[in-house]
């Protein structure tokens, strides 16, 4: 199997707390991994740090095929082409309706189209959202909203 | 309405009568004080009588006008800059969110102030394309009429479109601050 994530005892540090310290990880394509631990144990940050959302205080983190160029380009088509994120928050843009959500995902990957964003959201059973806001929309909604737009 | 003295004389039935000559003599300060001289010399039972200190006056006084004038637009331009400026950067400070979100989607700066420009200039701009979208009573074409009418001196275009570019360039400077944030850290709310 090709490696597709690999973290080598990363760092980070939010002033004196170490919120992450000496973990080795590498997923393997096709591999379903759960991260668990209490609250506090540095899970959002060991994400945070392979989504390329953050970057370690020291150790190194990549995805395996991670896009060549300038390391800031490369996180960002890092971010737009490998990496899906379904925050704990949703993070919908409030003013964007269920639709325009998913579009703007599409927009920062190449380009949009409003039917396969329509076609996405149907998948999900939101086919009666699509215009709707996410005040509009229960947690549950959003959070089906929040799958096909990351 | 200038005519020749005899015709003046003539209609007004004074032959030979001359109480009062106006002449009007473009030039200098310099050039009338020298033609004034020469007049005076040349008619020695006239009383030549230079009126250009009210002339200079007035010239003057529109000077200051103009200046105040002026002095007012470029204020004005001033604080309609640091109002947008002021704007923007509470906007950008507002939606960190949004630009956290979008960098995390993949956005690069470039697309995210792209948004946040395109946005500009439609503040900026007197014209505003929701405007001009507006359905109006008059009829489709009647609110393009309407702005049309908006810019009858072409020569202020160029000065609105150096102030829009430059505003929104100044504007974006706030996005500068946000471009250096990782995602990660708006999202803790740290930035």
């Amino acid at each position: 199997m090709s490696r597709l994530v690999q973290v080598e005892k990363p760092r980070q540090a939010f002033g004196k707390l170490r919120a992450l310290d000496g973990l080795s990880l590498t997923v393997e394509a096709g591999e379903w991994i759960a991260v668990m631990g209490p609250s506090g144990s540095g899970k959002t940050t060991l994400i945070n740090i392979l989504g390329g959302l953050d970057s370690p205080t020291s150790g190194s983190s990549h995805g395996w095929r991670r896009p060549r160029g300038p390391r800031r380009i490369r996180l960002v088509r890092y971010r737009a082409e490998k990496v899906g994120f379904v925050f704990q928050q949703f993070h919908l843009v409030p003013y964007l309706t269920a639709l325009e959500n998913v579009m703007l995902a599409q927009y920062f990957h190449s380009i949009t189209n409003e039917e396969q964003a329509a076609a996405a959201l149907r998948r999900v059973g939101l086919a009666d959202r699509l215009e709707h806001l996410p005040a509009q929309l229960s947690g549950g909604e959003q959070q089906r909203v929040a799958m096909p737009a990351r | 309405m200038f005519v020749d003295l005899p015709v003046a004389q003539r209609l007004a039935g004074l032959e030979g009568r001359i109480s009062l000559v106006q002449l009007s003599v473009p030039g200098t300060p310099a050039a009338i004080e020298q033609f004034t001289s020469r007049v005076a010399s040349q008619l020695p039972g006239v009383t030549v009588r230079p009126i250009r200190q009210l002339a200079e006056g007035e010239g003057r006084l529109f000077s200051r006008i103009k200046g105040l004038l002026l002095a007012t637009v470029i204020l004005i331009l001033v604080l309609t800059a640091l109002c947008v400026l002021a704007t923007m950067a509470a906007l950008a400070m507002d939606r960190r969110l949004d630009v956290g979100l979008m960098k995390a989607l993949g956005g690069s700066m470039r697309q995210v102030r792209a948004c946040f420009f395109s946005k500009q200039v439609r503040w900026v701009s007197p014209e505003d394309r929701r405007l001009r979208r507006r359905p109006s009573p008059f009829g489709v074409g009647r609110p393009a009429r309407v702005w049309r009418r908006r810019y009858p001196r072409l020569e202020v275009l160029p000065l609105t479109l150096a102030l829009m570019v430059g505003v929104s360039l100044a504007g974006a400077f706030p996005l500068r601050l946000l471009a250096r944030v990782k995602p990660a850290v708006i999202f803790r709310g740290e930035a």
